[in-house]
């Protein structure tokens, strides 16, 4: 019974990391603020981690980020890269912190924000693209830090409803 | 205890392998490839027309609110249209003067065996169907690629200018990267004088700024701005307006500002242009 449904969580995790991808890229498209868009893969990665450590958050975060890539990078591996050390971290950490505290996900998503977008400006700058620090901060560091610690609270209730009525079946 | 931290530690290191890995392949496929993987091209092509519809619907929906919303701007736009109309139509006359005398000079070009530069281009219709879910890049996804016969380094326009080149494609998608891309850049020239050229580059904020090559240049705001022919695009395709000019403060360039002539949140349709090997 477990395993069965541990496969479905698994399925539905795959849905919905497919539906995001999609997601994001069509009907979020038209919820720019300042030209920047909210970062849902990232925080998705984050609640799916929080809650099923970091074995799988590691490999969401790979799947994720490598959907990503091979769609609309113009590197890939770079978002599979950072997606899935941010889900390994996130995992790591899933037992020592209370998940029905709606803070937990803001601070972490505000902190994986900062995250993904240094390692992403380092590889970038590394791999000798254009990197200009002052855009970089006020695009990336201001308004996508807020916009996703806003919208993260909205997902991570919904990925949270989705593994609690799992539990609940249980007993 | 020993096995715990065994157990531990191999997950850690998986995970370093994996990264070491990925940052290998970051490595290979950092530069534009002529062709993409066999498992990129398969998950394109699944995923791609999902997005098609999704979009579809999407941009219907909006265009639907939007009209309802603006409608008085529509109306004011339907005036300013119809002057703009007259307004051409008397261009038209003048231009089909100017016509008459080129094709002339064309005769005349053939006369003294002159090498022809231009490389012919066929154009295809697409539709943008993804736009990239990140915000360092600005690349979009159109639902056109090697099935219908379009090449890398295709040129991709609106009607009204210049949108970008085919960065990488798959049989029927190709990913685009727009002008306003951090990491482009294109040179222009002014469209009043053809010899004041330089180059524009976008960036992350989605700007386009660029300089000229000479410091003595003059240039105004509202100059329309048009590909050079210098580099991967033809000359000729209006890029945008002059909306900001600057001299920086060792006099040494003149930075401008430029206003793209397409709207880059509102793009539905798109031209492709492949250059015609056939002619070569």
């Amino acid at each position: 019974m477990n395993k069965g449904e541990k496969k479905i969580q698994g399925f539905i995790i795959g849905l919905v990391i497919i539906v995001n991808l999609i997601l994001q890229s069509t009907l979020l498209q038209y919820f720019k603020i300042y030209n920047v868009l909210p970062n849902t893969a990232l925080i998705l990665v984050i609640s799916f981690s929080m809650y099923s450590g970091k074995n799988q958050g590691a490999i969401i975060g790979l799947s994720v980020g490598m959907l990503q890539d091979i769609i609309f990078g113009r590197i890939v591996g770079l978002n599979a890269f950072v997606y899935m050390l941010i889900g390994y971290f996130v995992g790591l950490i899933n037992r020592k912190v209370f998940k029905d505290n709606l803070l937990i996900p803001v601070a972490l998503t505000a902190v994986g924000t900062v995250l993904y977008e240094t390692v992403n400006m380092l590889f970038l700058c590394f791999l000798k693209y254009r990197i200009e620090l002052f855009n970089v901060f006020k695009k990336m560091l201001v308004v996508e830090v807020l916009y996703n610690s806003i919208f993260s609270i909205l997902i991570y209730i919904y990925v949270s409803k989705l593994f609690q009525t799992k539990k609940k079946k249980r007993h | 205890m020993a096995r715990k931290g065994e157990k531990k530690d191999r997950s850690a290191i998986i995970i370093a392998i994996v990264a070491i890995v990925l940052i290998i392949v970051m490595g290979v496929t950092a530069g534009q490839r002529e062709k993409l993987t066999v498992v990129e091209k398969w998950v394109g092509n699944v995923i791609s027309p999902i997005q098609r519809g999704v979009s579809a619907g999407a941009s219907n929906i909006s265009e639907g609110l939007s009209s309802i919303f603006n409608f008085n701007r529509i109306k004011k736009e339907n005036v300013e249209l119809q002057k703009q109309v007259i307004e051409l139509e008397k261009e038209i006359t003048t231009v089909q003067l100017v016509r008459d005398e080129l094709e002339e000079l064309r005769e005349l070009k053939f006369a003294l065996n002159y090498i022809e530069d231009g490389v012919k281009y066929s154009p295809i219709t697409a539709n943008v169907i993804a736009k990239t879910p990140g915000n360092w890049f600005n690349i979009f996804t159109i639902n056109a690629g090697e099935k219908h016969g379009i090449t890398t380094n295709s040129i991709v326009m609106a009607g009204n200018g210049l949108i970008g080149r085919v960065y990488e494609l798959g049989d029927h998608w190709a990913k685009v990267v727009s002008i306003i891309d951090n990491n482009s850049s294109i040179s222009f020239q002014v469209q009043r004088d053809a010899d004041t050229q330089g180059i524009l580059t976008g960036s992350i904020t989605n700007e386009l700024s660029g300089y000229l090559f000479d410091p003595l240049a003059e240039v105004v705001v509202g100059d329309k701005l048009i590909t050079s022919g210098l580099g991967n695009f033809p000359k000729g395709i209006p890029i945008g307006e002059v909306i900001d000019v600057a001299k920086s403060s060792d006099q040494l360039l003149i930075t401008i500002k430029v206003q793209p002539a397409v709207n880059f949140n509102r793009m539905g349709k798109v031209i492709i242009m492949t250059p015609d090997v056939t002619y070569e």
